[in-house]
């Protein structure tokens, strides 16, 4: 690059640092006012809706009651179940955009390149060697997913910049995973391998209080860490060149962010099962709302959220007496959005 | 995609002498490949056992292995692998694409997913049955994925990834009909690891003659694939008539893998590999690399067999989980290489 390129390009990027951190316009602001309105609407909808229906009014009633039936349905059982499901669904999304971001790609995300495979992975080995349970698999899990990290990078170190090149070695690594991961079960004792396969199908069933507190703890602290690492963010969204030239360490603020990606979709994994396809269109419809900034973090984390609790909302009640597992729902939708993005994106980006 | 890249290689890698060396020596290769399949096993079993049990039947035990196990359990391996390795190098050939391969761009979650239909609505349990739902799964994936291919602009890359997003959608519709339906749900997950064992010869039946009219179909079309590398233009001014082309091929890889599925349930990344190995062995003519990816397709079945037999006998890891392990390598291979998209 000639350094009145080099200029050029810094002027740019700064002009663009600082468009980002102007205040939203108008229709941003449209915009993230109804995004704010369907979050909180599928929020209430997951209270009230299930095998008895209880108005929102009633709901919102309940949630400040100390005791009666109808508290113990909205604030013991369903309560917990719905925040996960927002919390854990904007912490996808968190880990989705970060991905997205390093990589390069609108594809990169944490389950296309494998990491819920690896996440699973690490859960496994734990659950059938060691027999554990809660604590230590959540543990497996994330060392599983950053192990897999570590892996897919080796792997296409010092290959050229081709964008398209980590979703394919991420797909092989991951297919290499799935077929460990099925021969551990295979293996299992028949318990563990039940268990196993109810937790790979994701779903929230089965998350209370004791089940969803820690996690939703553990998660925000790291979201909140994402936040007070956003410029970084924006400096590999840059490019390394102008984040250098911008005073950034490149190679450390990336292993930080993918650190505190991984760590998000890791904790999530653990919980809840692997979720498909929320961390890859989350960050995309997101940016149809705000396009960059501070306020696409907020924007993406709030679309992951309303994504999550929407598609468990589906699950719960698509069929009738019967419950499909969150996961389910998001492989199918996400998989669809998948198909139309592939086609729309591929003429400009491949 | 570059045809000046083609005259690059080493022409006398496809001289037809040399393509009948290969071919031969990789018959006996499978020849060796069957022995062992024969042989080998939580329990072994001498060359001359095998033929006693096949030849003069006593119903010993071991004879009662060879016959009731080993033989079905080779052949099947055999054939499923000779559709695997064809039905990969005509879809890599029709779309020129070096990431195609039937188990990745969907067509096995097709025929998953029809055969989840089968026995979880419909309660069927017969082999004819479930391998017709199987054939007509594979066909419309197949469909909708060259579709997708050609509404993402025909960018090797959007096909691959279109035929990834497919087999996910499928894989979650098959995930939730198992789900919602126990007894399909004990059928399908032995069914969905890919495995030989426990499969009766009697299935070949119907899927030998499937088979065999793919892998005919597949020959057939070697030359036009050929002259099709040289560009769709080139190749129509040359008379070939591309729309038969492609739906010759379409019923090849559907017949092919949709009958290989129906047998051992989904095996991807087979179909990938054979044809890989065939271009580096004979280089990029798909006369050769047809049936010689077949030929190498069913030696890798057959030995995945035994190695899923050996490796934590007495248990057993299906052969479909031992391919992942061995050809999914080569995805992550090509996905290093300068071009992974260029064949």
């Amino acid at each position: 690059m000639s350094d009145t390129n080099r200029t050029e390009s810094l002027r740019a990027a700064r002009s663009r640092i600082r468009r980002a951190r102007r205040p939203l316009d108008r229709r941003s602001r449209w915009a993230m006012g109804a995004l704010g309105a369907v979050l909180v609407a599928s929020f209430l909808a997951s209270l009230s809706i299930g095998d008895t229906v209880i108005s929102p009014v009633r709901v919102i009633e309940a949630l400040f009651e100390t005791q009666g039936g109808i508290h113990m349905v909205v604030v013991d059982w369903r309560l917990p179940r719905a925040l996960a499901a927002v919390f854990f669904g904007a912490a996808l999304a968190l880990s989705g955009t970060v991905f997205q971001t390093i990589t390069r790609n609108p594809l990169g995300s944490p389950d296309v390149i494998g990491l819920t495979t690896g996440a699973y992975t690490g859960a496994l080995i734990v659950m059938t060697t060691a027999g554990g349970s809660g604590m230590s698999v959540a543990i497996g899990a994330v060392l599983g997913g950053f192990g897999t990290a570590a892996l897919v990078a080796l792997l296409v170190a010092g290959r050229g910049a081709l964008g398209y090149r980590i979703v394919i070695v991420g797909i092989g690594v991951s297919a290499v995973l799935a077929a460990l991961n099925a021969w551990m079960l295979l293996r299992a004792r028949r318990e563990v391998a039940v268990s196993a396969a109810i937790w790979e199908a994701g779903s929230l069933n089965g998350v209370g209080w004791e089940q969803a507190l820690l996690p939703i703890g553990v998660v925000s602290v790291l979201m909140i860490a994402l936040w007070f690492a956003r410029r970084g963010l924006w400096l590999v969204e840059l490019g390394d060149d102008i984040g250098v030239s911008l005073g950034g360490r490149m190679g450390l603020t990336k292993a930080g962010l993918v650190a505190l990606a991984v760590g998000l979709i890791g904790v999530v994994t653990a919980v809840i099962g692997p979720i498909a396809f929320v961390a890859l269109s989350a960050p995309h419809l997101a940016r149809l709302i705000v396009k960059n900034g501070p306020a696409h973090l907020f924007a993406t984390a709030m679309t992951g959220a309303a994504l999550l609790s929407l598609a468990d909302i589906i699950g719960q009640n698509a069929v009738p007496k019967h419950a499909l597992p969150v996961g389910v729902v998001t492989l199918v939708l996400g998989g669809v959005y998948l198909i139309f993005l592939v086609a729309r994106t591929a003429r400009r980006r491949f | 995609m570059i045809p000046a890249a083609r005259t690059t290689r080493d022409p006398h890698r496809s001289s037809p002498g040399r393509v009948a060396i290969v071919v031969v020596l990789a018959l006996v290769a499978l020849g060796v490949a069957s022995v062992i399949g024969l042989t080998v096993g939580t329990k072994f079993v001498g060359p001359s056992t095998v033929l006693d049990a096949i030849l003069r039947f006593d119903g010993s035990d071991l004879q009662l292995v060879v016959r009731e196990s080993r033989i079905p359990r080779t052949v099947l391996g055999i054939v499923v692998g000779l559709a695997l390795g064809a039905a990969g190098a005509v879809m890599q050939g029709l779309t020129r694409n070096a990431l195609a391969d039937p188990g990745m761009l969907g067509v096995n979650a097709g025929a998953s997913v029809a055969v989840a239909i089968a026995v979880a609505a419909l309660g069927l349990r017969d082999f004819p049955h479930l391998m017709a739902f199987a054939l007509v799964g594979a066909l419309i994936a197949t469909i909708g994925v060259v579709l997708l291919g050609a509404a993402g602009g025909g960018s090797p890359v959007t096909l691959v990834l279109s035929g990834v997003a497919l087999a996910a959608v499928l894989g979650g519709v098959t995930t939730a009909l198992v789900l919602l339906n126990p007894t399909a749900f004990l059928q399908m997950r032995s069914w969905e690891s890919g495995a030989l064992a426990g499969r009766d010869l009697s299935v070949l039946g119907f899927a030998g003659p499937a088979i065999a009219v793919g892998l005919a179909l597949a020959l057939l079309m070697t030359r036009s694939l050929d002259v099709l590398a040289l560009g769709h233009d080139t190749a129509a001014g040359l008379g070939v008539k591309i729309g038969a082309l492609r739906t010759g091929a379409v019923a090849a890889v559907t017949l092919l893998a949709g009958t290989a599925t129906a047998v051992a349930g989904p095996i991807a990344f087979l179909g990938l590999a054979a044809p890989h190995i065939a271009r580096g062995v004979v280089g990029s003519s798909q006369k050769a690399i047809v049936p010689l990816a077949a030929v190498i397709g069913a030696i890798v079945v057959v030995l995945g067999d035994v190695v899923g037999r050996v490796i934590i006998a007495p248990q057993e890891v299906p052969v479909g989980i031992v391919m992942a392990f061995v050809a999914a390598p080569f995805l992550i291979w090509i996905g290093r290489r300068k071009n992974p998209v260029q064949m």
